[in-house]
């Protein structure tokens, strides 16, 4: 072999080896830098088992300083499966202990790891049980646990935890990085084998309490709007209702409650639609209630002054082929009346002459369509369309509520801009955060988000609101001694095929109080009451009777000037009742005389037939509708069972429709059982057969009806 | 020039330490110094948590000075008197000490590799590579004419598989798996033709799976294990992932050294032995990985300088095989802790705890620098 060819060959390997040795370097360039994440949290993960410790939560205070949350230690077991002897065993004592599966307790008992949870934060009565058991490897630490002991009261606002102490829902959540605290760590690293490393490696962060919340809420305020507003739900067979009470100088909520609702302590036994804070999670249209922004803007724009007369139509208006109408007919209206008799009709006709774009302006600066800034989770902005997006008919419902949506917030902060010389507050629940030393951490502010309209048109409206309560829609909700300002709504429900539902209504009346120098603001809101629909009358009452309490326990001093007779609530009140319907009780099997005092109760009068003690049968049938002229029909027998009582249920008291809408009347002779013709339109005038003569089921009554202006 | 070549070959026979140093290859001997010393840096820090054997970092320093004496007594011995008095003979003894140990040896983790001698643990393996290069350059330098006959090169593969077979029984697949770059490279500068190494290779590949009937059973796990990782991850594959886990958290800059945590806590398997190179990546990152790469790549490009230069055929061959030994459990051993290679039971040169492989490689050393005082000077 020539020495060259040698050195040839010998070359060849110089370059193999820088291959190879290239090819290694690139794998070692892969590990380390590429996937250096990768390795070092795998390693991390081998090497460390972390030990959190999480300090207590922080309380929570109502703004007088009574506790609305606190904590307990509660017991939580554990086991070290290495160290449980006969896992079959223990997971089946422990499942009879516990409840919990006994297949998987044994699983986690036989699994690998070094500690696995059997239950946490254990009743008092359960710890004792498992410690009686005595097994080797169950092991037992306590930690700490929110209770809440008031109960339900302000579960909305203050929210709930989860198992880890972990903010839910609420207050709990909004500021759960601050109630929280920082939980400490405490690093143990340990080796191959499972065993940890002396005390060096150890490496600890400290953990931090949680600071202490103040609300803004009064508990005592917050007691009597929750018992109030149950009261009023179990009257009105609603399906969810609210009411916020507000300091309007400030923006502070003093109380915020929603029905149904649900205790915090156990907030899992509860359908989650009980959690829900309805006051800002929920939109809806908000009808009449809407019209103080229509009216604040026209006065401020000055498209119409206090005196200036509008024709209201009769009752039906008819805008760009779109028909209006207003529950009760008027016809020459001043402006001022328009607001206080709450006329749809009048309130498009300022709604037009105010122009979609000022509409626009004014009901967002007012706050609608933007988040009122409550520090609450989930707060829903409502939906307001830029007038660039309306169509014709938008104009011709957005004065008077329809085609918007809101929260019942947005609506009492509104509401609070008016009272508080057109400066539109934020509303806020955490008046201060504070260290359990004793350090304020922050302070909340009463902070101005606008100046919507001048002071000036801000006490015009509360003049007109003032006149609502007093001689307008909303005298159900006067307070006696005191001037209330306020506005009733009723708005019909979106019905689900499209359209407006006749017989699902939201039923509201936000007022303020002392109307010089307002003090409170309530605003409630009723979702689908049965029975009586109308703001004035479902919602009107529970600002009432929370008010009353309210005045006595606050010490508000009661109004200089104007002082309602309470006894003549409703006497110059021009919103009829006889249009008003009334449900029906159930009396099937009841006693008569029982049955006479509930349908008192109800509204209603009764007339028999047949003889007897006992109500046999009724008509109309429970849940039913009907005005309050018309009798309930109840059939009466001695026994309950009566030979052949088809025949007599054949009969029929014929009710009393006069005066009624056609609508109501309709109603009316359906729950009857009665069939209608009808002539003319507009309100039943006359009717055959005549009121509260016999007939037969499945009859039909002839209904004459007019126009409401040429009624006698 | 032939006579002065003459001259300093003659002169060096009667070496003076002073005339060694000077004449010694420094690109060789300053990496072997300097990852000698990483290596008793690495043991003492593979060992540090494990009292029990955490002195071995002072036994690896005297295995050290013994091998340095091993160094400067082959750099001061003629090589070519090497081959020519002692090839065959310390060839046939290593090959009765394989033998023997067969039959009596030491058992430790599932072979037998040692012969006890008084304290000392001897391992004839590491120096059976040195054997039959040595004997193979003899043998090959000896029949450069005849080269070309199927004889000869049978007659190679004869001498070469001997004791690759014996430390195959032992069974010991690292070191028995050296000894096929090692002929094939030697083959190949004595001239044997690329068509027939080529041939050669094939038959043996296609032969292969009559080599996995002769393995055992582990051994056949570790190459399943290394078809497939993920199959097993407590077992077989736990080395490799650790390994890989030790290198990849190391990162650029490493953990600092005693401060590696896959090391320190006994994640690492055999860390001062096979995976010693996954403790040094993970205290001292990518940085000291590349350092001692580029450390053995001076040396084994110098080695194979030294080949290229040397006087006649058998200090050439001598070289490339000594070289490829290295390079083999080199690339062997680096390419199983970053997990491209399956797991082979490997030391890494210089830098393993182990006094057998430690003197050996030195002993190299000394042959390659012989060698090379003996080149012929331009």
């Amino acid at each position: 072999m020539p020495k060259e060819a040698i050195d040839k060959r010998i070359k060849f390997f110089t370059a193999g080896f820088g291959i190879l040795l290239a090819i290694i370097t690139w794998r070692l360039f892969d590990l380390q830098i590429i996937q250096h994440r990768k390795f070092s949290q795998l390693a991390l993960r081998q090497q460390e088992r972390t030990i959190k410790i999480q300090p207590p939560r922080g309380k929570i205070f109502d703004r007088r300083g009574r506790p609305l949350a606190l904590n307990r230690q509660a017991a939580s077991f554990y086991a070290v499966p290495s160290e449980v002897k006969n896992p079959s065993r223990a997971a089946r004592l422990l499942s009879q202990e516990t409840g919990l599966s006994a297949a998987r307790l044994q699983r986690r008992f036989r699994s690998r790891r070094a500690f696995v949870w059997i239950k946490r934060k254990v009743s008092d009565a359960g710890a004792k049980k498992i410690r009686a058991l005595k097994l080797t490897g169950v092991h037992e630490l306590s930690e700490p646990t929110r209770v809440y002991p008031e109960g339900r009261l302000a579960c909305h606002v203050l929210g709930f935890v989860g198992l880890d102490n972990q903010g839910l829902g609420g207050v709990e959540l909004q500021f759960d990085r601050a109630i929280c605290g920082r939980s400490g760590v405490l690093r143990v690293a340990h080796d191959a084998k499972g065993q940890r490393l002396p005390a060096s490696t150890r490496i600890f962060k400290r953990s931090e309490p949680g600071q202490d919340a103040y609300l803004t809420i009064d508990k005592v305020v917050q007691h009597i709007t929750e018992r109030e507003l149950a009261r009023a739900m179990e009257k009105s067979q609603a399906r969810a209702g609210s009411v916020v009470v507000m300091n309007p100088n400030t923006g502070e909520i003093l109380a915020l409650a929603n029905q149904p609702n649900f205790d915090p302590n156990h907030y899992n036994r509860f359908p989650v639609a009980n959690r829900r804070n309805r006051v800002i999670n929920d939109i809806y249209e908000p009808g009449s209630t809407f019209k103080l922004i229509t009216a604040a803007a026209a006065l401020e724009e000055g498209v119409f002054r206090e005196e200036d007369i509008i024709h209201c139509e009769n009752g039906r208006g008819v805008f760009d082929g779109r028909v209006v109408r207003d529950h009760e007919p008027q016809g020459r209206l001043s402006f001022r009346e328009v607001i206080i008799l709450s006329s749809n009709i009048g309130a498009v006709k300022i709604g037009i002459r105010l122009g979609a774009e000022k509409m626009v302006r004014y009901a967002r600066d007012f706050g609608f369509g933007r988040p009122t800034g409550i520090e609450l989770p989930g707060e829903r902005t409502g939906m307001l369309k830029t007038h660039t997006h309306w169509k014709n008919c938008t104009l011709t419902s957005v004065p008077f509520g329809q085609g918007v949506a809101v929260t019942t917030l947005q609506i009492a902060a509104a509401y609070a801009a008016v009272a508080n010389q057109g400066r539109l507050l934020r509303p806020y629940v955490v008046r201060e955060l504070k260290r359990p030393d004793g350090v304020i951490v922050r302070a909340t502010r009463p902070e101005i988000r606008e100046q919507v309209i001048s002071a000036r048109t801000a006490e015009k409206m509360k003049k007109i609101l003032k006149d609502v309560v007093e001689r307008g829609t909303g005298t159900w909700a006067q307070v006696s001694n005191y001037a209330v300002a306020g506005k009733t709504g009723t708005a019909q429900k979106i019905h689900p095929r499209g359209g407006y539902d006749a017989f699902r209504h939201v039923a509201s009346f936000v007022g303020f109080f002392p109307v010089d120098k307002p003090k409170l603001l309530i605003a409630v809101m009723i979702d689908e009451p049965r029975g009586l629909q109308w703001g004035g009358l479902v919602a009107g009452p529970v600002f009432k009777d929370i008010s009353r309490h309210l005045v006595a326990y606050l010490g508000i001093p009661p109004g200089p000037q104007k002082v309602y007779a309470f006894a003549k609530a409703g006497a110059g009140n021009r919103f009829d009742l006889k249009n008003h319907m009334h449900l029906v009780p159930g009396l099937k099997g009841l006693a008569l005389d029982e049955s006479q005092r509930r349908l008192k109760q109800a509204g209603l009068q009764a007339a028999c037939l047949g003889k007897g003690k006992i109500v046999l049968e009724q008509r109309p049938a429970e849940g039913r509708l009907i005005n309050a002229a018309s009798r309930v029909v109840l059939y009466l027998a001695d026994t309950v069972e009566v030979k052949n009582p088809q025949r007599k249920l054949e009969q029929v008291l014929v009710p009393n429709v006069g005066g009624q809408t056609l609508r109501n009347a309709l109603q009316i002779l359906g729950a009857y059982g009665l069939q209608a013709r009808i002539s003319g339109s507009g309100v039943v005038h006359g009717q055959q057969p005549s009121p509260h003569t016999l007939a037969k089921v499945g009859q039909t009554c002839m209904l004459n009806c007019v126009a409401p202006e040429n009624q006698p | 020039m032939a006579y002065l070549g003459r001259n300093l070959w003659r002169r060096s026979r009667r070496a003076t330490p002073l005339r060694l140093a000077r004449e010694m290859d420094m690109t060789i001997l300053l990496p072997a110094l300097v990852l000698a010393l990483i290596g008793v840096a690495m043991v003492y820090s593979a060992t540090f948590s494990k009292p029990e054997i955490s002195q071995l970092y002072l036994k690896q320093i005297l295995w050290i000075s013994a091998g340095s004496l091993g160094l400067i007594f082959f750099a001061s011995f003629n090589y070519q008197a090497l081959l020519e008095r002692y090839a065959y003979p310390v060839y046939w003894m290593i090959l009765i000490l394989l033998a023997v140990l067969l039959a009596v040896g030491e058992q430790i983790s599932g072979s037998q590799r040692w012969i006890q001698l008084g304290p000392i643990g001897f391992q004839p393996s590491e120096f059976a590579k040195v054997a039959t290069t040595l004997v193979l350059a003899k043998y090959l330098a000896g029949r450069q004419e005849s080269i070309k006959q199927w004889k000869v090169v049978l007659g190679a593969f004869l001498l070469a598989g001997l004791p690759m077979i014996l430390i195959l029984r032992q069974p010991d697949l690292g070191t028995a798996l050296v000894f096929i770059p090692l002929i094939f490279s030697m083959l190949f500068v004595a001239g044997v033709s690329w068509k027939r190494l080529t041939g050669i290779a094939m038959t043996g590949i296609l032969a292969s799976p009559l080599i996995w009937l002769l393995l055992k059973e582990y051994q056949r796990q570790r190459l399943r294990v290394f078809l497939t990782p993920s199959q097993d991850s407590l077992g077989a594959g736990y080395n490799v992932i650790q390994s890989k886990i030790a290198i990849g958290s190391g990162q650029a800059w490493g953990k600092g050294w005693l401060e590696g945590t896959q090391g320190q806590l006994r994640f690492l398997p055999e860390h001062h032995t096979d995976f010693i190179f996954s403790v040094m990546a993970e205290e001292w990152g990518f940085l000291g990985s590349l350092v001692l790469v580029l450390l053995f790549s001076i040396l084994l490009l110098q080695a194979l300088r030294v080949a290229r230069s040397a006087r006649d055929m058998s200090g050439s061959l001598t070289a490339v095989g000594l070289t490829m030994v290295i390079f083999t459990q080199v690339a062997i051993n680096l390419g199983v802790a970053t997990g491209i290679m399956p797991v082979t039971g490997m030391t890494l040169p210089f830098i393993s705890y182990g006094g057998s492989s430690l003197i050996a490689v030195m002993c190299m050393l000394g042959i390659l620098m012989s060698i090379w005082s003996g080149r012929k000077v331009k």
